[in-house]
């Protein structure tokens, strides 16, 4: 059971440090009186004071951390001078302190000083809730809502999953966490967690009970005509009601294969989109509708709706939970019949090595600092990480099972960007990997170059007042779409005084903007930079070189 | 436990009229207790020994459903509703004029506030079943839909798909099991601290009743009174393993009315405990959780008592030990059994009393020629529950184990018995396919009221099986007045009957005359 559970939801976020201690660091040295910082905490929406907020300095040991009053005032007092991180976190909704929405400033605090009016302005999650109902207008129990956003991942615009609610027995729901100002649809779809190995459903399609189609607010089979629902902070939407389609229902015949045997396996069916995945500063995983297939490996797969699935299998390790040994996974398509002998097979880990090598000639020290590169499947939890010298080769410990992964590159030495990376011998620098689709040479090559640039900002108001804690975004001119522009656009954020300076980037034009507004990869963002090109300041970058603007923040429209 | 709870909640029905093409079904589903066509429920159809269903069909808005063009023979039907309890009922060949009766799950619904009428973030509300005689209460053990759930925003929560049968409600605030074992931690809240509370006391909770289709309010006030902390420390704790500590109330054990983890010295706190009598247990070494914590190989147990009162509690220590192993062996309840009676093995599942908020229930499998033993035990009270026994084997009593105190290590019996079987007639009719025969237990102290159905053959026999010995009411009912009366609640028309274990009560049961009224 617990397992089940554990498998079913695995919501992963971003957790914040947990605030300990007390506000007075008796430790602290002797020298300049100490200083302290109050303000209040307020909802950003409502602009009501909030009580019980935990407020926090990162960069203290022991951490000093204080609680707000009725009003939202807060005190944290014995500071010593220097610059500092300080968060407000909100109680979350289960009741658990530092699990909240929560905002973090920075802050120079000088010698003795009583810095006052250091305020937080919270932006809450939203709720959406809303009644599910069928084509008899009966409210059904037991539905699966999910709270879906499109964003680019690895150089793709995908409909992501990021919250799942159940139906009660008037067939309502309750979506937590939503984030305010972000676009979201909302989709209803039957809630099936295990699978028979060999459906009982009947023979003749005429005689089985309709599917249940992922059905989008209103009442759309497709995300197309799925209405976006933004919510402000701290927003109750409610009357977000969903009537499901229906369809034909009908069978996948399939064999699955591999791995230790079919005893030890777990076949899963799921619509190719939307999917799980990771989207904003976080990951959903919910497991998909699987069960273990029979004895000679067959299974039959029913109430299916005509629509696009992976039919994937993999076998869990006993040790431990959610790592898989094996893994495979198949494209099936549902039109207007029966499926009959679907293979699908669980493939071990397979190797994933490279090198990393240099664009142009290498410098006369070696480098002493290490490339850290991460990979994340995409629409599952696997994941595999590496580190190379530079140059150097490298190679994935105990490989990865073969799937499609996004890139991060957790650790870049100083100086350098990375100039392109290639996998059987195409780019993938604003791409996915498609592990075992390369033709020939199989190795992943990183190309590195020191030939960056790079890009200072200075950001003003209207006024020439320096404005901290801005965004600041640079699109390469080269972006010749909408998906490369969110795989290669760069971001910051200005410091105390305004100021930001870039890592080195690669040589060329640029466009760059400020906006006080959040900066995501969601389609709706992305669209709204494609369109602040026009009109953005213009940033040649050189080899070598370093160019400066100063910049007015704006909105995007 | 809550799985068998719901394979013998009621089965009712029916009523079936006429006799007519046997390629043809059609019938009506309706809600026992408004009599209301029921939309949208899923009708599967079974022909007795294949495994694939003949049809699987779903009422239109009118309650009414249809096929066409199945082959002749004997056929069972279930007929499936979400919040409703399944009816599932077996015919020789197919009719028209169908009639099935759902009855709807029962809903207990209210507030949970604290003294200032403010919403308790995060509190967790269980659905909890009334216990067998000489039991403690305790949550269901597969969180089935509904029977648990979280407080919204407002307080508000709502317990759902509850199958009949009498049920208590609790709520669970601040560092709780549910907390903590979907987050991996907790803590109390500021003035409120952690507890637990059943409605609307500890000392009595109270019991609703549900039948069919009953909705309850239950609403919370929170009002803690004189808070302490309890601190201390885990002995041999190895640095970096934690442990999860709880704290369970010697009243009503079945929910912790506070959680804590050790930090990396074995050092613990909880915060906010009101005063009372407890159990302190500890579990660990914790290698992850969901729902619960989950207990790495080899864990090790803790468990004192501990007052609270008065004032903070300092300086708890708390001894850790290995899991226990324990045998297990099956023997006949009363002497002789004839062979066969009962499996050779039958499936073994330990279930904790205790709230321990990690995951310490056990199972295994368990035989009358061999001892099987089960490890890992904590040091706790749990209940022996048997399954897959047959339709002629029973277990007669709910045993319970109790490792809290000194155990002898002796290997455990649990004791099966035959069940009990009706072969039955119905007389005084020429036509009895057009009745069916209901059983109800008539000794049920407590629990869902199960009802069986069984549809006489051309001879009007027919029989029941895997019958717990005990008073049963029985009674036959014409086709045409399935609409009329429900089975659960109508004690007039019955007839009362004692059902022994082993050999079958013959019965002979007359048809009932037609009803003047109609």
């Amino acid at each position: 059971m617990t397992q089940k559970l554990l498998q079913f939801v695995l919501v992963l976020s971003f957790l914040l440090p947990m605030a300990m201690g007390q506000a007075q660091d008796p430790n602290a040295p002797k020298g300049p009186a100490p200083g302290s910082i109050r303000g209040t905490v307020t909802d950003a929406g409502s602009g009501a004071p909030m009580p019980e907020a935990e407020v926090y300095v990162n960069n203290t040991t022991p951490q000093m951390s204080t609680v707000t009053d009725t009003q939202g005032h807060y005190q944290l007092r014995g500071l010593e001078a220097r610059r500092y991180r300080v968060t407000a976190n909100a109680p979350s909704a289960n009741g658990r302190n530092g699990f909240g929405p929560s905002q973090t400033r920075q802050v120079e605090l000088l010698p003795g000083q009583d810095l006052d009016g250091f305020d937080f302005h919270i932006v809450l999650p939203g709720q959406i809730s809303g009644r599910v109902v069928d084509q008899n207008k009966e409210p059904v129990p037991g539905i699966a809502v999910y709270l879906v956003v499109r964003e680019y991942v690895a150089g793709a615009l995908r409909a992501v999953f990021t919250n799942l609610a159940i139906t009660d027995d008037q067939g309502e729901y309750h979506l937590g966490r939503v984030a305010a100002g972000r676009s979201y649809m909302v989709m209803a779809q039957r809630l099936t967690r295990r699978l028979d190995a060999v459906s009982d459903a009947p023979a003749d399609p005429r005689l089985r009970r309709p599917a249940v189609v992922p059905t989008f607010y209103p009442n759309s089979r497709s995300m197309d005509g799925a209405e976006m629902l933004v919510l402000r902070s701290g927003e109750q939407r409610e009357g977000i009601d969903i009537r499901l389609v229906r369809s034909p229902a009908y069978c996948l015949d399939g064999i699955v294969e591999g791995g230790s045997g079919p005893a030890n396996l777990r076949f899963e069916i799921g619509d190719t989109q939307p999917a799980n995945g990771t989207s904003g500063n976080g990951g959903f995983y919910s497991s998909l509708p699987g069960g273990t297939p029979g004895p000679d490996g067959k299974v039959r797969i029913c109430d299916l709706h005509p629509g696009d699935y992976a039919f994937g299998v993999q076998e869990f390790a006993k040790e431990s939970l959610g790592s898989a040994p094996y893994y495979g996974s198949v494209p099936v398509t549902i039109a207007d019949r029966d499926l009959q002998n679907v293979r699908v097979s669980a493939r071990p880990r397979v190797p994933l090595a490279g090198e990393v090598v240099w664009d142009g000639p290498a410098p006369d020290t070696p480098l002493d600092t290490k490339l850290a590169v991460e990979l994340q499947a995409i629409t599952r939890t696997e994941r595999g990480n590496f580190e190379s010298a530079v140059p150097g080769q490298f190679a994935i410990e105990g490989g990865l099972l073969i799937d499609e992964f996004g890139l991060r590159f957790s650790r870049v030495p100083a100086g350098l960007y990375i100039k392109d990376v290639t996998y059987g011998g195409h780019s993938i620098l604003y791409g996915s990997l498609k592990l075992g689709t390369a033709v020939g040479d199989a190795a992943l090559r990183i190309v590195v170059a020191r030939d960056g640039g790079t890009a200072s900002a200075r950001v003003t108001d209207k006024d020439g007042n320096a404005v901290p804690e801005c965004a600041i975004v640079l699109l390469p001119a080269s972006a010749s779409n909408e998906a490369t522009l969110a795989a290669a656009l760069t971001t910051g954020r200005t410091d105390l005084r305004g100021t930001w300076t870039s890592a080195p980037l690669a040589p060329g034009k640029y466009y760059v903007l400020a906006t006080n507004d959040a900066i995501d990869k969601s389609q709706e963002t992305i669209a709204k930079l494609w369109r602040a090109r026009t009109g953005a300041q213009e940033l040649e970058i050189t080899a070598n070189g370093s160019a400066a603007v100063t910049l007015v923040p704006r909105g995007l429209e | 436990m809550r799985l068998g709870f719901l394979s013998l909640s009621v089965v009712l029905l029916a009523g079936l009229a006429g006799n007519a093409a046997a390629d043809t079904l059609r019938g009506l589903v309706v809600e026992d207790h408004t009599n209301n066509p029921l939309a949208s429920v899923e009708v599967r159809v079974y022909q007795v020994g294949v495994r694939q269903l003949a049809a699987d069909l779903e009422t239109d808005s009118t309650g009414r459903f249809a096929a066409e063009g199945l082959p002749a023979g004997e056929y069972r039907i279930e007929a499936l509703k979400p919040n409703y309890v399944t009816s599932s009922l077996r015919m020789t060949g197919l009719k028209e004029g169908m009639l099935i009766r759902l009855v709807r799950c029962g809903v207990i619904a209210g507030q949970v506030l604290d003294a200032r009428g403010q919403p308790i973030r995060g509190a967790s509300v269980y659905a909890i079943g009334k216990p067998a005689e000489g039991t403690v209460l305790r949550p269901f053990d597969i969180l089935g839909q509904g029977s648990y759930t979280r407080v919204n925003e407002r307080g508000q929560y709502r317990l759902h798909g509850l199958p009949p049968g009498e049920y208590s409600v609790a709520v669970s605030y601040g560092a709780s099991t549910a907390t903590f074992g979907s987050m991996g931690g907790g803590s109390a809240q500021a003035g409120l601290g952690s507890g637990v509370q059943f409605y609307p006391d500890n000392a009595r909770p109270q019991f609703f009743a549900v039948t069919g289709g009953e909705e309850y309010r239950a609403d919370f006030a929170v009002i803690p009174s004189g808070l302490y902390k309890v601190t201390g420390k885990v002995d041999q704790a190895n640095a970096k393993t934690r442990y999860w500590l709880a704290l369970t109330n010697e009243e009503q054990p079945a929910l912790a009315t506070a959680v804590a983890e050790t930090q990396i010295d074995g050092s613990f706190e909880f915060e906010g405990v009101a005063s009372g009598s407890y159990q302190l247990t500890a579990s660990g070494p914790i290698g992850g959780y969901g729902g619960k914590g989950i207990l790495r190989d080899a864990p090790l147990f803790g468990r004192i008592r501990l007052g609270v009162g008065g004032g903070n509690v300092e300086g708890v220590s708390v001894p850790l030990q290995k899991g226990r192993t324990i045998s297990f062996l099956l023997r006949a309840a009363m002497g002789d059994m004839r062979p066969g009676t009962c499996p050779a093995t039958a499936h073994l599942a330990l279930a904790a009393l205790e709230d321990w908020a990690t995951q310490i229930d056990r199972s295994g499998e368990v035989s009358f020629q061999t001892e099987q033993t089960v490890e890992r035990l904590a040091p706790a009270r749990y209940q022996i529950q048997l399954s897959g026994l047959g339709e002629s084997c029973y277990q007669p009593a709910s045993a319970t184990l109790d490792l809290s105190g000194a155990f002898d290590g002796k290997p455990v019996a649990i004791a099966v018995a035959p069940a009990g079987s009706i072969h039955g007639r119905l007389t005084g009719t020429t036509s009895p396919g057009d009745f069916a025969v209901a059983l109800v237990p008539g000794d049920a102290a407590g629990g869902a009221q199960a009802v069986q159905v069984a549809f006489p053959d051309h001879d009007g026999r027919f029989a029941f099986g895997g019958l717990r010995p005990g008073t049963y009411r029985i009674a036959a009912r014409r086709a045409g007045e399935g609409s009329k009366a429900r089975w659960v609640a109508d004690r007039s028309r019955s007839i009362e009957i004692r059902i022994a274990a082993g050999a079958p009560t013959e019965l002979e049961l007359p048809a009932p005359p037609p009803d003047p009224n109609q």
